[in-house]
């Protein structure tokens, strides 16, 4: 008995509404593995990154007692049907899948060979992969200064060019990194040639350290998704986030200006609430007090896990300024050789001033990261108490008062240099 | 074949429908006043009320950054029907950053929530924004994006007083518009200034006054630097913008800087051009305008050689010191007294050890004399510098 299903063709499916989650939960949680649960209506599709998406429908055919064959036309799109997943949802015990079969004169054509026990209707699941579809997270930031909060928000965005038209989909985007092999890779007869360049021994795979860690974000509830379409949706929204401010300086970053740091608590309780931030675009904002908004830059965001402080940099700063300069260098401990009298090695005592100026009309608790050309040096002086971040850099905090100057002076001593 | 052929008829139908329906809308557009909230169009089957957003906005904010394109916030008014609306905005002649696209829908009666965006590919630059709104009635929609193509620079020009003590400086700011779209009444805001309401249409480029202010006093001194100015010293003018004083602006944005002075015949004269760095308040900022002809700097070095130097095994020299003596022969034609910074980079290591003035090491390779010229006198000073351990 034969019965044909066309997928990403005519196929008709009924639309229903699910309960969704409200954010993002663990894959293990969100997709249960063994005997199928509860069956959806409607195709679901799981959007990994780079360029895969899991395929889920539910076919309904009936069945004679017997062998039974099921036409199954992929008549359009990038599906891989070599990865086609078919599984009886009714009734287990009785109807088994004996063999998915291929002929290359009919393409992706794959026909489904069911042995059932008694005649009767029969719902099958079936799952592919598929190319062409992508997902990703956006957020936007605003920085209110008056109040001294973040408004955070996340958009996830669901581009569909893989040739086929979902008249009503269950989208979820899946972050993580997930490891896929071709279908042909031990396809005896098929595999490619061994490179003759190779080095001995087996391929080593590449090492993924955060396997066990997927997020789902649903897309929420149901949605048309044509060929050719990029919808956007909001995923969260958090407003009036409390925020604590820092001050910092680095001659290498920001251009030597100043900037802000504003750091979010992600702990549970907080308004955060702990919750997991999937890497994507930001776009960066700053309300101002005459009801504007300064776009203060792009860049991306994430990942952050529970418990993480979530922080962002809000860009320089014209309220704060450090001036440095090298006022003093000196050579010393110049070691000639024994033999030749060549000059071996020698030590430099260098001096740095920085003017700390705070123009706000408020103190300012300002950290200053300097970095030092070589990790062999000593501090030998400083007018703050500085700490040792790591061989080359210092760091000191210190509090400019309102709308005053500070001068922070160190040496360093440089050993063991050679000409 | 008959089916076939009334399926194909009515589709015929529908698309000659349809048609006539984009006709009639394209003339009511043109012929209605743009900027008017339009009724909302119920189309069949769709599930959506499709609502024609108004071409023009009604309010637009441009907040300008000196790295950044424009930060835009447009207001627009429409009406909304109950259930699921389709806003559908055109930006296929902006020059916008459709990732930076945002969106706000504050219904005048009860919620509205935007429910999602869509972008159909096919279509070009539209983009349909889903709002659900809980009543009919009017809506303020506020779109924000980044917009490429709007330019604005600042430039300055300051008239000195007969003493050269204090200056009258006007600010203007000059905004160009090559972002494709058409700015009407539009509130630009920048870092340290705000147009209330200009309009600026696609190629057009507008200078406005910003501020005119009188009586800021400047410091003027003349730096002799040969590395940097040549031979004869420099005028440069200290400009500080501080809390308290006239010029008392939260912010001078960097731009060109024009500063005139009175000739002997009462009329302006150009002392020289600058740039004026970005300059907030309590801040100062330095000009460099041009060369001081009434003052003479005669430098001269007295001596340069090396000592103490340390010999390898083949009596080849591996180290030693470096002594410099320097003079100058200081000249002042004019009428004020003047003060001058004889500026010299004598090289990394080295240290001052001897001067006719005050000596100060500015920076590690700078050390500067401070000396102050009697009006039409003349001076000699001195300098002199040690440079150890070179090789």
């Amino acid at each position: 008995m034969l019965r044909s299903i066309r997928l990403g063709g005519a196929l008709a499916l009924l639309a229903a509404a699910a309960a969704w989650p409200a954010r993002a939960t663990p894959l293990a949680r969100a997709l249960p593995q063994g005997a199928p649960a509860a069956s959806p209506a409607i195709p679901r599709l799981l959007v990994y990154g780079g360029d895969l998406t899991i395929v889920e429908q539910i076919a309904p055919v009936g069945l004679a007692a017997g062998r039974n064959s099921v036409r199954l036309d992929f008549v359009r799109g990038n599906a891989d049907v070599a990865s086609l997943e078919v599984v009886p949802l009714d009734r287990p015990g009785e109807v088994k899948v004996a063999a998915l079969f291929r002929r290359d004169d009919l393409g992706n054509t794959t026909f489904v060979e069911l042995d059932a026990a008694k005649s009767g209707p029969e719902r099958l699941r079936l799952r592919y992969a598929a190319r062409g579809l992508a997902a990703g997270v956006a957020y936007s930031a605003a920085f209110d200064a008056a109040s001294g909060t973040l408004d955070l928000l996340q958009d996830l965005e669901i581009s569909n060019g893989s040739g086929e038209s979902f008249a009503q989909a269950d989208v979820r985007a899946v972050f993580g990194v997930v490891r896929t092999v071709p279908s042909t890779a031990v396809l005896h007869g098929r595999a490619p040639d061994p490179d003759p360049n190779a080095p001995p021994g087996l391929p080593t795979p590449p090492l993924v350290q955060d396997l066990a860690e997927h997020t789902v974000v649903p897309f929420g509830p149901p949605l048309a998704l044509p060929d050719g379409v990029t919808v956007r949706r909001r995923a969260l929204e958090k407003r009036a986030l409390p925020t604590t401010l820092e001050w910092r300086w680095d001659a290498g970053a920001w251009g030597g200006r100043v900037w802000r740091v504003a750091k979010v608590a992600n702990g549970p309780g907080s308004a955060l609430g702990a919750i997991t931030l999937q890497p994507g675009s930001l776009f960066l904002v700053e309300r101002e007090a005459g009801a504007t908004e300064r776009f203060v830059r792009s860049g991306g965001l994430g990942p952050l896990v529970p418990g993480q402080e979530l922080e962002l940099d809000l860009g320089p700063t014209p309220e704060l300024s450090v001036e440095r300069t090298v006022v003093d260098l000196q050579r010393g401990d110049l070691v000639f050789g024994d033999y030749n009298k060549a000059l071996v090695s020698y030590s430099e005592t260098e001096t740095v001033k920085l003017v700390l100026d705070n123009r706000a009309a408020a103190p300012r608790a300002l950290t200053v990261i300097e970095r030092v050309a070589t990790p062999s040096f000593e501090l030998a002086a400083s007018s703050a108490p500085a700490t040792r971040k790591d061989q080359v850099t210092l760091e000191w905090k210190v509090e400019v008062a309102a709308a005053s100057k500070l001068e922070l002076t160190y040496t360093v001593k440089k050993t063991n240099l050679h000409p | 074949m008959s089916h076939h052929h009334r399926r194909s008829s009515a589709r015929t139908a529908s698309v000659a429908a349809s048609v006539a329906a984009s006709i009639a809308v394209a003339l009511a557009g043109a012929f209605a006043p743009a900027a008017a909230a339009q009724a909302p169009v119920r189309p069949d089957g769709e599930g959506f009320v499709e609502v024609v957003v108004p071409t023009t906005p009604q309010g637009v904010t441009l907040r300008l950054t000196s790295d950044q394109p424009a930060n835009v916030a447009t207001t627009r008014a429409v009406s909304l029907a109950q259930g699921r609306n389709r806003l559908r905005f055109d930006w296929s002649r902006e020059r916008i950053d459709e990732g930076s696209l945002r969106f706000e829908v504050a219904p005048a009666n009860g919620t509205a929530n935007v429910v999602q965006r869509e972008k159909i590919h096919r279509r070009g630059a539209m983009t349909y924004f889903d709002v659900e709104a809980a009543s009919d009635g009017p809506a303020t929609l506020t779109t924000r994006y980044l917009l490429a193509g709007i330019g604005w620079r600042v430039a300055y020009t300051g008239l000195l007083d007969a003493a050269g003590a204090t200056l009258s400086l006007v600010g203007t700011v000059e905004v160009s518009n090559r972002s494709g779209q058409e700015l009407v009444d539009a509130r630009v805001v920048f870092d340290g200034g705000e147009i209330a309401a200009l309009s600026l249409a696609q190629g057009e480029r507008r200078e406005v006054e910003l501020f005119r202010i009188d009586g800021i006093p400047l410091q003027r001194r003349y730096r002799s630097d040969p590395a940097r100015h040549g031979g004869t010293p420099a005028i440069e003018i200290e400009l500080a913008n501080r809390a308290g004083t006239p010029l008392a602006r939260p912010f001078l944005p960097a731009g060109r800087i024009r500063l005139l002075a009175p000739q002997e015949d009462g009329r302006p004269g150009l002392l020289g051009e600058d740039v004026l760095p970005a300059t907030p308040l309590n801040s100062t900022a330095k000009l460099y305008v041009g060369h001081a002809r009434d003052l003479v700097v005669e430098r001269q070095v007295l001596h340069q050689g090396n000592e103490n130097e340390q010999r390898d095994r083949w009596n080849k020299v591996v180290a030693y010191d470096h002594r410099t003596k320097l003079a100058w022969k200081l000249r002042n034609g004019g009428d004020t007294p003047a003060t001058l910074l004889l500026v010299e980079r004598p090289g990394v290591p080295f240290e001052v050890v001897g001067a006719s003035h005050a000596a100060s090491k500015t920076a590690l390779d700078t050390v500067e004399v401070e000396v102050v010229l009697p009006p039409g006198g003349m001076l000699d000073a001195s300098l002199e510098w040690l440079r150890r351990n070179l090789w």
